[in-house]
């Protein structure tokens, strides 16, 4: 088969069949030289913006996810029992540590209903906290 | 292609010299424009679609002259840029004759009336038959069997593989062979 393409096409040759203006190699070269623009190959000079952009915006993005993480941790630490001033103090308390602590049985929901149960009031305690 | 002593290498070093660039890039256009103007006017198959888009080639390879760093041959960079404006131009002229993409007969209709064609019957005929092919075929096809250039050369121009590129090449000699049988 490849021998048939190569028959089919050796007929035609590989002259495509166009032509040119005489001369019109030699011509164009001439013209289009004579008729390039001028280039500026200095270096563009940057204004001082130019050059601290990149650093502004990289200093901006930092402080931008240092907000967040701040902001994130602001939330979270407010409501954490850790900060709860009753809990605190029930840390300090021997026999809680022995009922809750040391026998593996801490439970924050049983934890709030015992004190609850002392007359404590731990809503009023976290909302205080967290102001 | 011109005869004179045309050293690449130093070229392409004076291209990257702003004191020197203007005269290199005067020689890379006396030594290109034949191969370039080939190029593309088989695929425009117009002496004067083929003249404009020459000099748009090389004026945006001169304003981009900067950004060529030597990593490849100053002749693929130069086939690429040739090839994209040829391409674009091709791409306007469809929308403008609201043709097919795959078929660019419509640009040889009248070729043997063209005063820039002396082919015979059998050269008219090989160009009818290759307007026809999809544009990757065509490209690949002239590129190939007229410019008789290397698969590995087509494939840094078009970044195509030299196997596609071989499949390609066989299809197209396929589907013009079926044309001559055609006739």
């Amino acid at each position: 088969m490849e021998r048939n393409d190569s028959e089919i096409l050796s007929k035609v040759g590989r002259n495509p069949g166009f032509k040119v203006p005489e001369n019109y190699f030699a011509d164009f070269a001439k013209n289009m030289a004579s008729s390039l623009p001028e280039r500026d190959f200095t270096p563009e000079r940057r204004t001082l913006w130019q050059q601290l952009r990149p650093w502004v915006y990289m200093a901006a993005m930092f402080a931008g996810i240092w907000c967040t993480m701040y902001v994130f941790t602001s939330l979270s630490g407010a409501n954490s029992s850790e900060f709860n001033q009753s809990i605190a103090e029930a840390f300090s308390n021997e026999s809680f540590v022995d009922d809750f602590v040391l026998t593996n049985d801490f439970n924050e929901y049983t934890l709030v209903e015992e004190l609850y149960a002392d007359s404590v009031d731990v809503e009023a305690d976290t909302i205080a906290n967290a102001e | 292609m011109a005869s004179y002593n045309y050293n690449e290498p130093l070229i392409v070093e004076h291209l990257k010299n702003p004191d020197t660039c203007r005269k290199a890039f005067e020689e890379v256009i006396a030594h290109y424009t034949e191969p370039l103007y080939w190029h593309i006017r088989k695929l425009v198959i117009s002496h004067d679609d083929a003249n404009d888009i020459l000099q748009n080639t090389f004026l945006k390879a001169w304003s981009n002259i900067e950004y060529f760093r030597g990593d490849a041959k100053l002749s693929t960079w130069l086939f690429k840029i040739a090839t994209n404006e040829s391409l674009t131009f091709l791409a306007k002229e469809r929308v403008r004759a609201n043709v097919d993409i795959e078929d660019d007969s419509y640009l040889i209709e009248n070729i043997q009336a063209d005063e820039w064609f002396d082919g015979d019957e059998l050269q008219a005929n090989l160009q009818k038959a290759i307007s026809k092919l999809p544009e990757k075929q065509r490209l690949i096809f002239n590129m190939r069997y007229f410019d008789e250039m290397k698969y590995e050369d087509i494939s840094d121009i078009l970044g195509t593989t030299v196997g596609a590129l071989k499949a390609s090449y066989h299809h197209a000699v396929k589907k013009i062979e079926s044309f001559f049988e055609s006739l």
